[in-house]
């Protein structure tokens, strides 16, 4: 089944007294299917943070996954690389596109494999402490995109 | 062994880094690269594969491995997206993927992977000395990479290889070339006598 794309919004009732008009929405959420034998994957979004306030990105976990890090693909002259990012800041009324070739959540030690139609739980932690999770749909290896 | 690599990818970076834009048919020829050539490894059906066996066809070639998250499915969406501007006349054009992770990836796990591409790839494995003997003919390299767990990454040289009909290697271009570009420069190859 494919899921409708996905938009979470971060009301301000749900936000400390520092961000109180903050709104953190994630789009189009997705993920590379996996298989028994190949355990690795990618996750893609779109973080937009609608907020008059700076927004860090600082963590993401998902459940059946042993590591589950932020990354950047890296061309280094020829060579690709993958770079951890600590955090990835997102500016006030900005946002931060996570595509292939660039930064995306690298996925590792996928415990089940992700079947093309089914859906992921993400776990987002931003740098004031508030989490949200995210339903990132499983794509074919050869998509491009989250349609 | 390792520093030589490590010198030819440097080599191989340097000489992507320079190369800028589409040269003319007249540049591409006065700088057709002095390295390459054939190889036998072993295919997602667990057979024998020597690049002689596709002489007379265009190759795309490149490295990497089926664990890979990001790049290496960008690379072969690069690929795809040029031979479909290519149409009937790209069904010419072979496809070679070199894993540079062959204790991961055997011919079953191969298999699999090249299957969920919408052109025909052929995956290529072999012995760790096989794989190395093939990275260093095209300058390639490549480097296992600790992650802390059971799990590995792997750099690699990202380049996509163009061989002509005569088994040459005439071109190689960045990973995430337009296929536009990509295509221009099959279709080069494609219009050479075979």
């Amino acid at each position: 089944m494919i899921l409708p794309a996905i938009a979470i919004v971060v009301t301000s009732a749900m936000l400390s007294s520092r961000q109180v008009d903050a709104t953190v929405v994630i789009r189009d959420a997705w993920v590379r299917e996996s298989t028994a034998a190949r355990t690795s994957s990618s996750a893609y979004m779109r973080i937009e943070n609608r907020a008059a306030n700076v927004v860090a990105l600082v963590q993401v976990t998902v459940p059946g996954v042993e590591t589950a890090q932020v990354h950047a693909s890296v061309d280094r002259q020829g060579r690709t690389a993958m770079e951890p990012l600590a955090k990835v800041t997102i500016a006030p009324r900005g946002s931060v596109d996570f595509a292939p070739g660039g930064m995306h959540v690298m996925l590792m030690g996928i415990a089940r494999p992700l079947a093309i139609g089914t859906s992921i739980e993400m776990h987002l932690t931003f740098d004031d402490g508030h989490t949200r999770t995210v339903r990132a749909i499983v794509r074919p290896l050869s998509a491009t995109g989250p349609r | 062994m390792k520093g030589a690599a490590a010198l030819f990818g440097l080599a191989l970076g340097a000489l992507l880094s320079c190369r800028g834009g589409e040269p003319s048919t007249a540049a591409r020829e006065e700088h057709r690269p002095a390295f390459g050539g054939d190889f036998t490894l072993t295919n997602q059906d667990n057979q024998s594969f020597r690049l002689q066996d596709v002489r007379g066809r265009p190759v795309a070639l490149f490295f990497g491995y089926t664990s890979c998250p990001d790049m290496c499915p960008v690379t072969m969406s690069r690929i795809a997206g040029a031979l479909d501007r290519l149409g009937q006349t790209g069904h010419d054009v072979v496809t070679l993927f070199v894993s540079v992770d062959p204790k991961r990836d055997t011919p079953a796990v191969l298999k699999e992977y090249v299957q969920s591409f919408s052109v025909p790839v052929i995956g290529l494995t072999g012995t760790p000395e096989q794989i190395a003997r093939v990275a260093a003919a095209y300058h390639a390299s490549f480097e296992l990479v600790p992650t802390g767990t059971t799990n590995y990454l792997v750099n690699h040289t990202s380049a996509i290889f163009l061989i002509d009909r005569r088994g040459q290697l005439r071109q190689f271009f960045k990973y995430d070339e337009k296929p536009d570009v990509l295509a221009s420069a099959l279709r080069t190859l494609l219009d050479e006598k075979p």
